[in-house]
């Protein structure tokens, strides 16, 4: 029983009874599975169009999965877009002045994780909330990827690392795919199966029990964030490897798209309850939406606005199944 | 118009399914202080929850001057010119005094929505003024001291007109001269007619200040009568009762004695400014009751030894070897176990279930491999169900939806399996039912037999009563007294020791 639960990706620590709102990511996947299918036709479903959106959302998918840990916390994370860029840059840059392939990449690695200490000392240490240290934190690494190499771009010519972080293939399947696949089992099996996990979850669950638990709670807490920024600076060594081109552009707006599928997925904002599962269906759905939009022909600008409306509309949806009404708490 | 300003009649109130309010009835005369008086879990806080509109009562009237009325919000009860202090300050600490005392009728600016701060702050002078409390209007609450927020919730509650003001152990944080300012304002208001529902554990103060007193134990009304009428000794014995209480926690004689071995001694602790100096020993397979009045630093040194506010100096001896504790996990380590005063707040996380609560501080050592050892983890949780018979339909239920008591159990169970050399309880039974009281209880005894050793701060002394070898009495942060638990000759005698 406990186990389908946790495959199913519901989410760990919640009510083992049946309930509504911990299937809602998947009824709402298959709706609109079911909406561009009968849009789009044979457009969208050929099996060239859905590698191609494991492709796009491998990104979101792999930042979602430690969000996943960093939201069920009791925190946020905001400074992910920007973590993704520097990183991005950083590998490049490495790998153009030294061609050592495992430099560039341990290089990429230890931004993210330097940063994601730096959130984490903060939140942890201080007791700043998140969202503001995150928001500047934001806003400190966007203008360091700036003028790291004054808006230019880094070309990769390595072709094994373009091959292995983000053209190559492994069969038919892009090795994109299988990046986040990988980072999902680990994500999936840290949160449920490891002590770490549980620290997690009861000191997002109640901070105060988890201190009179004996839980180390600031280390958990900085912990998250390491995690987090390891993560958006793997998802900015992909984007490089994809493109062949690391810029300082690469991740803007991501931390929208990626706490949005997390809190989709049936993660709770409040803390104490995650699912990897649950954030990775949340992001494979986010793309399928604007793979959907955009073989519908909308503009970037109206790309945008449905974006940010579905969002709003399928939070809310999610939450009212939680709730059971929108007046009654 | 009757002669009672509040009449309330046959008042019933389940939470739970729990009766904690049984057919209880309150009359109080106009313009009298009267004295709400009760042990923890007494229903006296309920009753005036009802009364201010808080709760609503399953069945019961209330009647103010003789009319039938019902309240089913604050704002209702707040219409009849009642008023209550609540324990928990409700004042904005980042706001002014004024502000705070104006918070629901902010004087405007003429016929237009906006506040007028000048009058609003002459008004709250005026105020303070007339009941002579020393304070600027336009400090901000946080810059002030609890007493004076406690002064401040008062002003409030009377800058609208008050005909019934309830006061909720209105002195416990306040010193000897804020308690002498509330009391000058009582007089003051009930020479101006106003009636006041006055709680207070503080026996002295019920004689000085009370004209009437009513008595409450288990959710029952007990008796009522003038304050003249009544001896702190007959007060005490009125609200412990005789019978039921006293089978449920009756001494046992011990099984096993204690061993002559100190498990635990600590020596000239300091905590804090009011904790200096604390110093005592727990035996081996003893059990070391501390008792004091809320406030005098039995939770602090529990909590002090545990880590949580680790103490500044002295020393902490387990087994005979100095422990140095500066967090939660050296003093797990050094074996020492809380069950915390707030099992909701600390205890517990209550949205995950009974089998997540119950490994967490264990969690560490249940590691197998890569992941957590599945059966070690059920093997642990189905034998501590069994063994303390804890009521859940199974292991994955979320812990919220248990009762009090298997809630605590759970608590109990998880640091049990630390195997904890010292186990230190606060308020373990506090605010679960009596049966389950006593299973808690006969689960201590049971477990000291074995040779398991605890600190159990209880404000229930029958409690204490029942299963200490030593009860250590405190006050003001100071060990004040010790009394071994075979010698103590009635409940009387220990409130005394508690009180003065």
């Amino acid at each position: 029983m406990q186990n389908n639960r946790s495959l199913l990706g519901i989410p760990q620590g919640a009510k083992v009874k049946f309930n509504f709102s911990n299937y809602m990511v998947y009824i709402i996947f298959v709706i609109v599975l079911l909406i561009f299918a009968l849009w789009h036709g044979e457009k969208f479903f050929s099996a060239n169009n859905i590698l191609n959106i494991t492709r796009q959302t491998a990104m979101i998918s792999i930042m979602a999965v430690a969000s996943t840990f960093v939201i069920a916390a009791g925190q946020i994370d905001l400074s992910i877009g920007s973590i993704v860029a520097l990183s991005s840059l950083v590998t490049a840059l490495v790998l153009q002045s030294t061609d050592n392939m495992f430099l560039a990449i341990g290089s990429g690695l230890v931004t993210g994780a330097v940063i994601g200490l730096f959130n984490g000392f903060f939140v942890a240490k201080i007791r700043i909330p998140a969202f503001l240290v995150t928001l500047g934190t934001l806003s400190l690494v966007k203008g360091a990827a700036m003028w790291a190499t004054n808006t230019s771009a880094v070309p990769i010519t390595n072709e094994t690392y373009t091959q292995i972080f983000g053209l190559g293939t492994i069969g038919p399947i892009p090795i994109l795919f299988v990046w986040t696949l990988i980072v999902a089992a680990i994500g999936y099996f840290a949160l449920t199966k490891l002590p770490f996990g549980k620290k997690v979850l009861a000191t997002g669950g109640n901070e105060t029990s988890a201190k009179y638990t004996g839980i180390n709670v600031a280390r958990t807490t900085m912990a998250v964030f390491v995690l987090s920024g390891i993560a958006a600076a793997f998802a900015g060594m992909l984007y490089a490897g994809r493109v062949q081109t690391a810029r300082y552009t690469f991740g803007e707006g991501d931390e929208l798209s990626v706490i949005a599928a997390v809190i989709l997925g049936g993660t709770s904002m409040a803390g104490g309850v995650g699912t990897v599962i649950g954030s990775v269906v949340g992001s494979l759905l986010m793309g399928v939406i604007n793979n959907g939009l955009i073989i519908g022909g909308l503009s970037v600008s109206q790309q945008m606005m449905v974006r940010g409306g579905i969002i709003i509309l399928f939070v809310t949806l999610s939450m009212l199944a939680t709730r059971g009404s929108a007046f009654k708490r | 118009m009757s002669e009672y300003i509040l009449e309330m009649d046959g008042i019933n109130k389940s939470f739970n399914g729990v009766k904690v309010l049984k057919n209880v009835g309150l009359k109080i005369k106009k313009g009298e202080v009267h004295a709400l008086v009760g042990g923890n879990g007494a229903g006296k806080s309920t009753m005036m929850k009802i009364l201010t509109g808080v709760y609503t009562a399953d069945s019961g009237t209330i009647r103010i001057g003789g009319d039938p009325v019902k309240f089913d919000s604050a704002q209702d009860s707040s219409r009849y010119g009642i008023r209550m202090i609540f324990q928990e300050l409700s004042l904005v600490p980042t706001m002014t005094v004024a502000e705070n005392i104006f918070l629901n009728q902010k004087p405007r600016a003429k016929g237009l929505p906006i506040i007028n701060n000048r009058q609003m702050e002459k008004k709250a002078a005026e105020l303070l003024r007339e009941f002579e409390i020393d304070l600027d209007p336009s400090r901000v609450v946080n810059t002030l001291g609890v007493g004076y927020c406690q002064l401040v919730e008062i002003a409030k509650a009377l800058s609208q007109d008050a005909k019934i003001l309830v006061l909720d152990e209105p002195t416990a944080s306040l010193t000897e001269t804020e308690t002498q300012i509330l009391f000058g304002i009582v007089r003051k208001l009930k020479a101006r007619g106003v009636t006041m529902v006055y709680i207070s554990h503080r026996m002295h103060e019920i004689f000085q200040i009370t004209d009437s007193i009513t008595i409450m134990r288990d959710g029952q009304h007990i008796i009522t009568d003038d304050t003249n009428n009544f001896s702190m000794d007959s007060i005490i014995h009125h609200m412990l009762g005789s019978t039921t209480v006293e089978k449920a926690f009756k001494r046992m004689h011990r099984e096993r004695k204690p061993s002559n071995a100190n498990v635990l001694e600590v020596k000239h602790l300091h905590i804090n400014d009011k904790l200096k100096d604390v110093s005592f020993e727990l035996k081996k397979g003893e059990v070391l009751g501390f008792a004091g009045l809320m406030g005098s630093g039995r939770t602090e040194i529990a909590e002090a030894i545990f880590g949580i506010n680790p103490a500044k100096s002295g020393d902490i001896i387990v087994d005979h070897k100095p422990v140095k504790i500066r967090k939660v996990k050296d003093a797990i380590d050094a074996g020492i176990a809380l069950i915390p005063e707030d099992r909701r707040r600390q205890g517990l996380v209550l949205i995950h279930t009974v089998k997540d609560n119950m490994i967490l501080p264990v969690v560490d050592k249940l590691k197998k491999g890569l992941g957590l050892d599945k059966k070690r983890v059920e093997n642990i949780v189905q034998s501590k169900i069994g063994e303390l018979a804890i009521k859940t339909d199974n292991s994955n239920k979320v812990i919220s939806l248990l009762s009090g008591g298997n809630q605590q159990k759970v608590v109990i169970a998880k640091w049990l399996e630390t195997g904890p050399k010292v186990l230190m309880m606060d308020e373990p039974t506090a605010g679960i039912d009596i049966g389950a009281k006593g299973e808690i209880i006969d689960m201590i005894r049971r477990l000291a037999d074995q040779g398991n050793s605890f600190i159990l701060i209880s404000s229930e002394l029958s409690e204490l009563m029942a299963i200490c070898d030593r009860i250590i009495v405190l006050k003001d942060g100071r060990i004040t007294g010790e009394l071994n638990g075979d010698d103590i000759p009635s409940e009387e005698i220990l409130q005394h020791a508690i009180q003065q």
